[in-house]
């Protein structure tokens, strides 16, 4: 079930009432009730999958014990090596058997031999991506001994499968989440009002926002070959603005949600579209993802030790790596590399560790530089989604190709002005919101705070109507397919 | 928590109430006639859902008209007119139009099965296929104006009216709506009955069109202006549009009417952009379905070449599909 669905809508309320009213006062009650709705959020969308989650579970789950009750280390790094390959290996599977195969016989039939090998009709699991990088931080970190192999199956369980984060992130960490399922949660009035607040802006963020730019993405992306430059530069800021509303959207609905189970997930976005740099933006964009690498990939690959040449080359691994996570096709590896392509200024001149301030600290404005630096970033940004929109490399370079043409320079055609022009007031309201809560973890955190409660009513229910208003074009998480 | 639950019920009771109210007028008056069951589907004053009117006067009139030819496809099918295609057909036979507003590969898959399993004979099929839109979907359409009739989709009738309450609730359309229950004004797209429908076959004409441009084309075609846009000659789509998923439909399709033994044709539709389909999905189409039944009217020709022929961009006018038919048929 989707977030901003009527099925969703009667499943929470549900969930919370019985979890807060008829399972508080028994941890362990508490947390097999969350993982039985887990299961059934999850099952919601294919019960099949199911068995596959579980098995990812139980894997991660035996390999932590068996790590940490090893004395040996030989069986601790083969256990560790045997749960990342076998977890790698049933991602793999369901992600990347046809890629491979494909790809295969495309280089065969490039020698001129032809080959007849059958796809399957492999349906990719929802949120196995993010499962499976979860459980194999897990195990990871017990090899590590970063943390202690969790004794309790049902935390563990409930840990790998909570339905606020299990189908597009936040990848969480065992060290932040696993101690929260440990521990007795009391309702905490504060956070939850602050939970309800995130929900209802990571809903006008999805439904609002990218169902809006989705519309005029889609079009234009779909008939590529009929639209000027200048049109198809629209339909790309049209698309990263649309994978921004809908990824962070769901992140926020995900973490407030989580916060009225007394869970604290980790962020996921800080303002990425405010970054002054690249590197500046991949320390906000998808928070959970590239910490991940960096700290699984990146690091154990040398990281920033050693030459630049091997920094260098970390840092291409990371982010082709990082591409081909996001989908089997070539379009996403040509995006990661074209991100590396982009991290090497700093990386040159060393100033990737600049910019770790909020932009404009203190100020309401951002000054013309700083200005100039995040429409830069938001350029480079932009352009590389094209890569990750298209269906495959001829329509991405057949749309950089028409990007990058003397039409460039006309005006872009507007299929319907008057949606356009609303959609662009609601977008420049959006950004305004964000800007303004640019320095606190969500935008609604701290927004009209010094306003009388009436006032700020006016404002959500104002958000409400905007979302209703919008709801009738549904388009479903861009990341789900990941 | 005492005091959240109470603070959240007051917040919710303020948008509840007006919600609560306009279920009830929606139950009351359904809107969008889909809610209780009319003698004659095609006689509803606003528009609606196209998908659910055509199996509607479908059901309604099966069994006193033995349908056994068909025309599958999107709002196209405008252009085809069910009578100039009865000429081509073997005397006796009963055709309908099966279309539905943007109609997709899936909608037409789900229709073709659904005649299958209810023992409907499909002697005859045209599928016009649309390069843009047939293949976008994979799965049930979303919005009011799209979401296939619940006997064709096989899914639940609560998740079909809910898209119909979803729209209702929208001020615009509620407001639209009350404001021609007022006046008897039909000023507003969202809700205005654009075609005529016949009621046995089901044939949908943009009649008032035809009239307009019969009274005077030169003022029809001036007002519409840049929506005939200016066209850079013939482009192939870039895109492959037919999936894997697609492919197992009209492998299906293709079954099916190897079962029913039908004279089909599969007619990809052309279209005033003048974007040549993609010869991957072409190949696609004639692999399974047959090269000798498959005709591609995509790119620049003669079809879509004048604007006379378009009611605006995206619709051709009957004369382009007497002569696809003509065309398909042999002559």
């Amino acid at each position: 079930m989707l977030f901003n669905s009527f099925e969703f809508l009667i499943f929470l309320p549900i969930v919370f009432c019985l979890y807060w009213f008829v399972f508080q006062g028994n941890l362990g009650r508490q947390n097999l009730f969350i993982l039985l709705a887990s299961y059934v959020f999850y099952g919601s969308w294919s019960w099949k999958f199911l068995l596959l989650i579980a098995f990812t579970s139980f894997s991660s789950y035996a390999s932590g014990i068996l790590i940490e009750r090893s004395k040996s280390q030989r069986v601790r790094y083969v256990v560790n090596a045997s749960n990342i390959v076998i977890n790698l290996l049933v991602l793999g599977f369901f992600k990347y058997f046809n890629f491979f195969i494909e790809s295969f016989v495309e280089v065969f039939a490039r020698l001129g031999v032809e080959l007849h090998v059958h796809t399957l009709q492999i349906i990719l699991p929802v949120g196995i991506s993010f499962y499976t990088f979860q459980a194999l931080s897990y195990s990871i970190d017990v090899y590590r001994q970063r943390i202690k192999a969790s004794g309790d199956i049902v935390s563990f369980f409930a840990f790998i499968s909570f339905f606020p984060q299990l189908v597009a992130g936040p990848i969480e960490r065992a060290s932040n989440l696993l101690p929260q399922f440990a521990g007795p949660r009391t309702f905490d009035r504060t956070k939850s009002v602050d939970g309800l607040r995130q929900i209802l802006w990571g809903l006008f963020k999805k439904v609002v926002i990218a169902d809006n730019c989705a519309k005029f993405a889609n079009s234009i992306f779909d008939h590529s070959t009929e639209h000027s430059g200048s049109t198809l530069v629209l339909g790309a800021l049209f698309f990263s603005i649309q994978i921004y509303g809908d990824f962070s959207g769901y992140s926020d609905i995900a973490i407030g949600t989580a916060r009225l189970f007394g869970f604290d997930l980790k962020r996921n976005f800080a303002y990425p579209h405010f970054s002054r740099s690249i590197p500046e933006f991949w320390r906000r964009w998808h928070i959970s993802l590239s910490s991940w690498f960096r700290d699984y990939l990146y690091i154990p690959l040398g990281g920033s030790r050693g030459s630049l040449w091997l920094k260098v080359r970390n840092v291409f691994i990371v982010f082709i790596v990082t591409g081909f996570w996001h989908g089997a096709n070539w379009t996403f590896l040509a995006w990661g590399f074209l991100h590396a392509l982009y991290m090497m200024p700093s990386i040159f001149l060393q100033t990737n560790r600049k910019n770790l301030d909020v932009v404009a600290s203190g100020k309401s404005c951002p000054s013309l530089r700083e200005l100039g630096s995040m429409l830069r970033s938001f350029i480079l940004v932009a352009l590389a989604l094209i890569f990750f929109r298209s269906q495959n490399m001829d329509h991405a370079l057949s749309y950089l190709a028409g990007v990058f043409s003397p039409t460039l320079f006309t005006l872009p055609s507007i299929e319907s002005v008057k949606w356009q022009s609303i959609t662009g007031v609601l977008i420049v309201f959006f950004y305004a919101i964000e800007w303004i809560g640019r320095a606190t973890p969500h935008a609604l955190f701290a927004f009209g705070s010094s306003w009388s409660r009436s006032r700020r009513w006016v404002f959500y229910y104002m958000l409400v109507l905007l979302i209703i208003y919008f709801s009738g074009s549904e388009q479903t998480f861009i990341y789900f397919q990941f | 928590m005492k005091y959240f639950l109470q603070t959240l019920a007051r917040f919710t009771l303020f948008l509840l109430v007006p919600i609560l109210l306009l279920l009830a007028a929606y139950f009351y008056d359904d809107p969008f006639k889909v809610v209780y069951k009319y003698a004659d589907n095609s006689l509803l004053e606003l528009a609606t859902n196209r998908d659910y009117v055509s199996t509607e006067l479908f059901l309604q009139n099966r069994e006193r008209h033995a349908y056994d030819s068909f025309v599958f496809g999107s709002s196209r099918t405008y252009g085809l007119n069910i009578e100039s295609w009865r000429s081509y057909l073997p005397v006796g036979s009963s055709p309908f139009m099966f279309d539905a507003s943007s109609e997709s590969m899936y909608g037409m898959h789900k229709k073709i099965r659904y005649l299958d399993s209810v023992g409907s004979p499909i002697s005859n099929a045209i599928i016009m296929v649309c390069r843009d839109c047939s293949f976008e979907r994979s799965s049930n359409h979303k919005g009011h104006l799209f979401i296939k009739h619940p006997c064709i989709s096989g899914e639940s009738r609560l998740l079909f009216q809910k898209e119909f309450v979803a729209a209702f609730l929208n001020p615009v359309v509620f407001g639209q709506y009350y404001w021609y229950r007022a006046t008897g004004n039909q000023e507003f797209n969202i809700i205005r009955k654009i075609a005529e429908v016949d009621s046995i076959t089901n044939n949908h004409a943009l009649a008032y069109r035809e009239r307009a441009i019969a009274d005077d084309s030169q003022a029809y075609y001036s007002k519409l202006g840049d929506v005939f846009y200016e066209r850079r000659g013939e482009t192939v789509d870039a895109n492959l549009r037919v999936k894997d998923i697609h492919m197992a439909m009209m492998c299906d399709i293709k079954r099916i009417f190897d079962k029913h033994h039908t004279h089909y044709k599969i007619v990809v539709n052309p279209s005033y952009d003048q974007v040549k389909i993609n010869s991957e999905d072409l190949s696609c189409l004639q692999a399974i379905f047959g090269k000798e039944f498959v005709y591609d009217f995509t790119g620049k020709n003669n079809l879509t070449e004048s604007k006379t022929k378009y009611y605006e961009d995206q619709h051709y006018r009957p004369m382009v599909g007497d002569s696809i038919l003509r065309k398909v048929y042999g002559e």
